[in-house]
């Protein structure tokens, strides 16, 4: 041991020393270990966890997203079919109304033409009744007048005229 | 060290300089540990580095500019290690220990590189003598520094595997025991990982001289030599040398701290087996 000694104590080996250095390493150790390598390993993993937290948030988000519009056009699909539909019943329903509309407007017609024919015929046959029984009244004032007046030639067309009117 | 010497001037061509004493030249005692200018660089790193350490506690999620440099120093240590253990996991665990390390050896390495570093002399004996030497160029701080890490590699062990089991590698009474109890042949194979084992605690203490020499030899070659170039050209080649320092500082600090490495995997759990 006192050989090995030696030999160190040819390259300035001293105990005190070396024993002092091996204190103040252990200690500088100790530091590090606790301010630097601690703090910033911590950072550092700290770091990567939010970083790692985001990415998958954000990878949810992404799906959630493509979720979101494939839920989108599948109501937008249900709701243009619907709408297609409702359109077609409304269009279908609409036509019935029209169709019986027309139908009830043409019974209506029907009556009402008929009951003006029947009104028509019953006022022609009072007009002629009216007709007959006046007309010899009418001839033969007419002819009085006629007779009362020396008709001219022009006065005789326009009695024509008149009575062909 | 300590006697007067003669130094001849320096000329354009020629910078006279003392070649370093293997041992640093010791400014004065306090009780039993004598301060050399090697310690008072050992107390500039620790200041260097608590100072860090303020800096470093400050750490916040969004980092600053400085936070981005300890954070890249950080991310490469933990690279350098999962590259030599195989598993970032396991890498994780050695990380203060090894990046501690790394960050001292390479401010202390690097030290003396830096401008106007060595322009702080001290009058020891009518002697002007750089206050600040290399750290690692004195054989205490390095064998300080190997100490420090094979006890640390042995808390670890113990930590990683549990105590009796950490131990028994060393000590392997209960293998002993095991391969008798089997056959004959086993126990006395046992017997040979026995004094193998004995082995292992003489290497443990081979490693803090292997480490500590390894570091100190090479450091103090480069301070040696540059002193020697210094002497003779003055002009182009040394300013070369002093820029090796550079490359020097940072690949004696790698290896170190890549042998370290390699001790502390040994004793980290393995995957699957346990140990």
């Amino acid at each position: 041991m006192q050989e090995i000694l030696n030999i160190l104590g040819s390259v300035g080996f001293n105990w005190h020393v070396a024993i002092a250095n091996f204190i103040n390493f252990l200690i500088i150790l100790f530091l590090l270990n606790k301010f630097f390598f601690g703090k910033i390993g911590k950072v550092i993993q700290t770091r990567h966890d939010v970083i790692e937290r985001g990415l998958s948030q954000a990878s949810d988000a992404e799906k959630a997203l493509a979720n979101a519009e494939e839920e989108k056009k599948k109501i937008v699909k249900d709701a243009r079919v619907e709408g297609q539909s409702i359109m077609e019943e409304a269009k279908s329903s609409a036509t019935a109304v029209a169709e019986s509309i027309k139908k009830d407007a043409e019974s209506e017609a029907q009556i009402k033409i008929a009951h003006l024919s029947e009104k028509e015929a019953k006022l022609k046959e009072s007009v002629e009744k009216e007709f007959a029984l006046r007309a010899p009244e009418v001839v033969a004032k007419l002819y009085a007048a006629t007779l009362a007046k020396e008709m001219t030639a022009s006065d005789n067309d326009a009695l024509i005229s008149r009575m062909s009117a | 060290m300590t006697e007067a010497k003669t130094v001849e001037p320096s000329t354009f061509l020629h910078v006279y300089e003392e070649i370093p004493s293997i041992t640093a030249p010791t400014l004065g005692n306090i009780g039993p540990v004598t301060i050399a200018t090697s310690t008072v660089t050992v107390m500039f790193i620790t200041i260097l580095l608590v100072v860090l350490c303020m800096f470093a506690s400050r750490a916040k999620l969004i980092p600053s500019k400085f936070q981005h440099i300890l954070e890249i120093f950080y991310e490469m240590v933990t690279d350098f290690i999962t590259s030599i253990v195989g598993d970032k996991e396991r890498a994780g665990k050695i990380v203060p220990y090894v990046g501690a390390l790394m960050l001292y050896l390479i401010v202390a390495n690097l030290l003396p590189m830096f401008p106007t570093i060595g322009s702080f002399y001290v009058l020891i004996n009518g002697e002007h003598i750089p206050l600040f030497r290399g750290a690692t160029t004195d054989f205490n701080t390095t064998f300080g520094l190997a100490l420090a890490v094979i006890v640390t590699m042995q808390i670890v062990g113990v930590r990683e595997q549990g105590a009796l089991n950490y131990l028994s590698h060393f000590i392997q009474i209960k293998q002993v025991v095991k391969g008798f109890k089997k056959s004959f042949g086993e126990g006395m194979t046992s017997i040979v990982g026995f004094f193998v084992g004995l082995i292992e605690i003489v290497s443990e203490f081979a490693k803090i001289l292997s480490l500590s020499l390894r570091l100190f030899g090479n450091m103090f070659a480069h301070e040696v030599l540059t002193v020697i170039l210094l002497g003779a050209f003055s002009v182009a080649v040394p300013a070369i040398w002093m820029g090796m320092g550079l490359l020097v500082g940072v690949v004696q600090s790698i290896v170190f701290v890549a042998l370290v490495t390699v001790y502390y995997s040994l004793v980290l759990k393995k995957e699957g087996n346990g140990h």
